[in-house]
C-alpha cells in the first residue's frame, strides 16, 4: 500500500468529521401526565414551565403514582439564564409541556458524495504519481462478440509511437464469427493517446473442416488444431500447464533485477508427427515495453513533441535508432533441434500488452527422429505465453481484404471517417474516449479473420512525468540502450508487482 | 435531453426540506452531548408575511392560534398574526453549503493535475459541487405552509405557549398588524 493510500482513509473520516455531520435533535412532547410514553432512553428531559422557565435534565425519571420528575439538571429563566447545576423534583402541576432530546450525529449525503469522489480523485493521483509509467496505454483497442461476450480481441501497431514509426499489424481475429454476413467490429482508443489511422481491413481466409488458418508473417496456412507440448521447463520450472490450452494462465516470468535485457530460455517437447508443421505461439507483450517507453518520453518531457518531430524528419534511419531499443527487448525466438544442432527457426513479434496474438513459426523439414525439441529464447518478464501448440499444416492460403461498409460513431453513420479508415483520404484521427462502430461485409462459408491496421500514434506526455525530463538521459537511451535498461531495472522491480493492476486501474472506458 | 433530465434531478433534490414532525428518527448514531450543550432557545426562523411575503427573521418565541412570535437578532419581540403568515422556514442545522462550496471548489482544482483526466474528472466535480450545494442549501431547514403553524410550536423556545411576562399583543390579531410586543430577548 503507497503512503498516500495509507493516508486516504483517515483523511477522509477527517474531512466528513469536519464538514459532513450535523446534530440534529430528535424530540418528543407531552403533557406530564402522559409522559411515561416517551422514549426513555432520550439522554435529556426539558420541563417546559408555564412562567417561561425551564429545566433540562439529565439521568431523569418520571414518577407517576407520586406525580413527579426527577433528574439531575440546569434551570433557566425565560431568558434563558443558567442556574447551577442540581438535583431536581418537579411536580406534574408544576410544568406545563416536557420534551425528550436526543442528539444525533448524522452524515450528510452530500458530503458522502464527495468523499468518495474525493478517495477516486485521490486513488487516481496516488496510482499515476506512485507509478507514471503504469498508466494505460494501448493503441487502438478492437472489441467483438464472441462466446464470451464483448471481449477484446486485437490492439493495433503498437510499436508505432511516431509517425515515421507508422506500420501495418496484423491480428488474428481468434473466435470472431460474424452475424448476417458482416462482422462487427468496436474501435476505441481508451488511453490517453492520439491515433492517427490510415487504413483498416479485416482479412478473411477459407477455414478447413477440421483445423484453422494461421499467420507465419505475410503468409496464411491451414492446418489442424494444435497439439498441446509434452514437457514445458523454464529457469523457474515447470510451464506446461500454462502454455497447453488458450486460456487465462499465461506463462510469464520476473524481469532481472539488473539488467532488463537478461534473456531465458523455455523449452519445449512435442511428440513427432508426418508433414510440415508449425509452432503456434499465443501471447502478448507485458508492460516492460511500455514502461520503458513512458520512462522514454518522461525524459523528453515538454521537449518529447521536439523529439518525436526529429525522429519523423530524420525518417527511417532515426527511426531504426529508436526500433534498435526495442530491439534489445526482443521477439520470443523459435529454435528448433536439427541434426545440426538448434537453429533458429522464426520470431513470434507483438508488442501489445493487452490482446494476445496468435502467430505460426513454420518449423523446417528433415528435423531428426524422436520429439520434436525446441526453444524459446526471450527476455525475462517481457512476455506472456497463454498457449504453444504444435500444427500440422496443409496448404498455403491467400486472405481476402475487406473494407468496412460503415463506420458508426455514437450510432450515427460517418461517411468521412469511412472513407478515410478505409485509406482512400487523410488519416482519421482518434482521440482519448473515441468510440467507433465497423462493420465488415464477409464472404459466405467458414472463415478466419485478422484484422490489418495501418497507422502510428502519439502518447500524451503527462504532467507527472515532467519533473524526470532529463535530455542527457534521453541521448543517453540512444547511444547506449544496453545501459538505460541496466539503470532501469530497479526502478522496473519496484513497480513490477503492481504494475498490472495500476495499468488497468487508468483505463478511460469510454 | 441529458441536460433537462440533469436539471429536474438537481431541482427535485434541491426541493427536498426536513420533515417537520421532530419525533421522526433523522438516523445516524445518538452521540455523546455535555448538559451545558443542549439548545435551550427556539431555531431561527424566517417568516414571509402579507401579500408583498416580507420577511421577518429571527428566534421562534411560540406559536398560538392566533399569533407567531419571533424574536429579531435586534428590537422588541413581533407578534405576528398567523393569518398573514404565508410560510415559514425553520433552519434546523447550518447548511454547510460554504464547506461544500470549498470542497468542491478544491476538488476540481485538484483534478488540474489529472492532465487530460480532468475532462472527465473535472466535470464531475462540478456537477457533483453543484448538485451537492443546492441540496444542502435546502435540505437544512422545515417549510410550514399556514395550515402547518401549530406544529411549529415543537421548535419554539416555549413550546408550552408564549409566558404571560411577555405576552404585549391583544388577544385577537387585528389584521394587517404586526405588533411590537414586549421585552427584547
Amino acid at each position: 500500500m503507497t503512503v498516500p493510500q495509507r493516508l486516504l482513509g483517515p483523511s477522509l473520516l477527517c474531512l466528513l468529521a469536519v464538514t459532513g455531520c450535523v446534530t440534529l435533535w430528535r424530540a418528543q412532547f407531552a403533557k406530564p401526565s402522559d409522559a411515561v410514553a416517551l422514549d426513555a432512553s432520550a439522554p435529556f428531559l426539558k420541563a417546559h414551565l408555564e412562567s417561561g422557565d425551564l429545566y433540562v435534565l439529565t439521568q431523569w425519571t418520571i414518577d407517576p403514582e407520586a406525580r413527579v420528575i426527577r433528574g439531575e439538571g440546569i434551570r433557566y429563566d425565560l431568558e434563558r439564564r443558567a442556574e447551577p447545576r442540581a438535583q431536581h423534583t418537579l411536580g406534574f402541576d408544576e410544568v406545563a409541556l416536557v420534551e425528550t432530546n436526543a442528539p444525533h450525529q448524522v452524515v450528510k449525503s452530500q458530503f458522502v458524495v464527495m468523499g468518495v469522489l474525493t478517495a477516486v480523485n485521490v486513488g487516481l493521483a496516488a496510482a499515476c504519481l506512485s507509478s507514471p509509467k503504469s498508466c494505460f496505454g494501448s493503441c487502438p483497442t478492437f472489441y467483438a462478440t464472441t462466446a464470451g461476450g464483448e471481449t477484446i480481441v486485437a490492439e493495433g501497431f503498437s510499436q508505432a509511437v511516431a509517425r515515421s514509426l507508422e506500420t501495418t499489424d496484423v491480428d488474428a481475429l481468434a473466435g470472431v464469427e460474424p452475424a448476417q454476413g458482416v462482422l462487427h467490429l468496436t474501435m476505441k482508443n481508451e488511453a490517453l493517446e492520439s491515433h492517427a489511422i490510415r487504413r483498416l481491413a479485416v482479412l478473411a481466409a477459407p477455414r478447413p473442416e477440421h483445423g484453422r488458418v494461421y499467420r507465419d508473417g505475410a503468409h496464411y496456412f491451414q492446418g489442424e488444431f494444435p497439439a498441446a507440448p509434452t514437457a514445458c521447463t523454464s529457469a523457474a520450472g515447470d510451464c506446461l500447464a500454462a502454455v497447453s490450452k488458450a486460456d487465462a494462465l499465461e506463462y510469464h516470468s520476473a524481469a532481472d533485477p539488473a539488467d532488463l535485457a537478461t534473456r531465458e530460455t523455455v523449452r519445449l517437447r512435442f511428440p513427432r508427427g508426418e508433414g510440415p508443421r508449425g509452432l503456434l505461439v499465443r501471447g502478448r507483450a507485458s508492460l516492460l515495453t511500455t514502461f520503458v517507453l513512458y520512462q522514454a518520453l518522461a525524459w523528453m518531457g515538454t521537449q518529447a513533441d521536439e523529439w518525436l518531430m526529429a525522429l519523423d524528419r530524420g525518417g527511417p534511419a532515426a527511426a531504426q535508432r529508436l526500433a534498435e531499443v526495442g530491439a534489445l527487448l526482443g521477439d520470443v525466438e523459435v529454435w528448433v533441434k536439427t541434426a545440426r544442432g538448434f537453429e533458429r527457426a522464426g520470431r513470434f513479434s507483438e508488442q501489445g500488452p493487452i490482446s494476445r496474438d496468435e502467430q505460426l513459426v513454420r518449423l523446417p523439414d528433415g528435423l531428426p527422429a524422436g520429439d520434436v525439441e525446441l526453444e524459446l529464447r526471450l527476455t525475462k518478464g517481457h512476455w506472456k505465453l497463454d498457449q504453444l501448440g504444435l500444427v500440422a499444416l496443409g496448404r498455403e492460403v491467400v486472405p481476402v481484404a475487406l473494407a468496412p461498409s460503415q463506420v458508426r460513431r455514437g450510432g450515427v453513420a460517418d461517411a468521412e471517417a469511412l472513407r478515410r479508415i478505409r485509406g482512400e483520404g487523410p488519416r482519421l484521427i482518434s482521440n482519448t474516449g473515441d468510440v467507433w462502430e465497423l462493420d465488415f461485409p464477409v464472404p459466405g462459408g467458414p472463415q478466419d479473420y485478422f484484422l490489418e491496421a495501418r497507422g502510428y500514434y502519439h502518447e500524451w506526455i503527462r504532467g507527472q512525468w515532467l519533473p524526470e525530463q532529463d535530455p542527457d538521459k534521453v541521448a543517453r537511451l540512444f547511444a547506449d540502450p544496453g545501459g538505460t535498461l541496466r539503470a532501469l531495472a530497479p526502478a522496473f522491480k519496484q513497480v513490477e508487482p503492481e504494475i498490472d493492476r495500476l495499468f488497468e486501474q487508468s483505463r478511460i472506458a469510454p | 435531453m441529458r441536460a433537462r433530465a440533469l436539471a429536474l434531478v438537481l431541482l427535485a433534490s434541491g426541493c427536498r426540506h426536513v420533515p417537520l414532525d421532530r419525533s421522526a428518527d433523522p438516523g445516524g448514531s445518538v452521540e455523546t452531548v455535555a448538559l451545558e450543550q443542549v439548545p435551550v432557545k427556539g431555531f431561527p426562523a424566517v417568516a414571509f408575511v402579507g401579500d408583498d411575503q416580507a420577511r421577518h427573521d429571527g428566534e421562534l418565541m411560540a406559536v398560538d392560534v392566533d399569533y407567531l412570535w419571533i424574536a429579531p437578532a435586534a428590537g422588541q419581540l413581533e407578534c405576528i398574526p398567523v393569518g398573514l403568515v404565508r410560510s415559514v422556514e425553520i433552519e434546523v442545522h447550518p447548511s454547510m453549503v460554504g464547506w461544500s462550496v470549498l470542497w468542491s471548489v478544491l476538488g476540481t482544482a485538484s483534478t488540474l493535475t489529472h492532465g487530460w483526466w480532468l475532462i472527465f474528472s473535472g466535470s464531475t466535480w462540478v456537477a457533483t459541487g453543484l448538485a451537492s450545494g443546492l441540496t444542502l442549501a435546502s435540505g437544512n431547514d422545515v417549510v410550514a405552509a399556514p395550515k402547518e403553524l401549530p406544529r411549529l410550536n415543537e421548535y419554539a423556545r416555549f413550546p408550552q405557549g408564549l409566558p404571560e411576562a411577555l405576552r404585549g399583543c391583544p388577544r385577537s390579531a387585528p389584521a394587517g398588524a404586526v405588533t411590537p410586543a414586549g421585552p427584547q430577548l
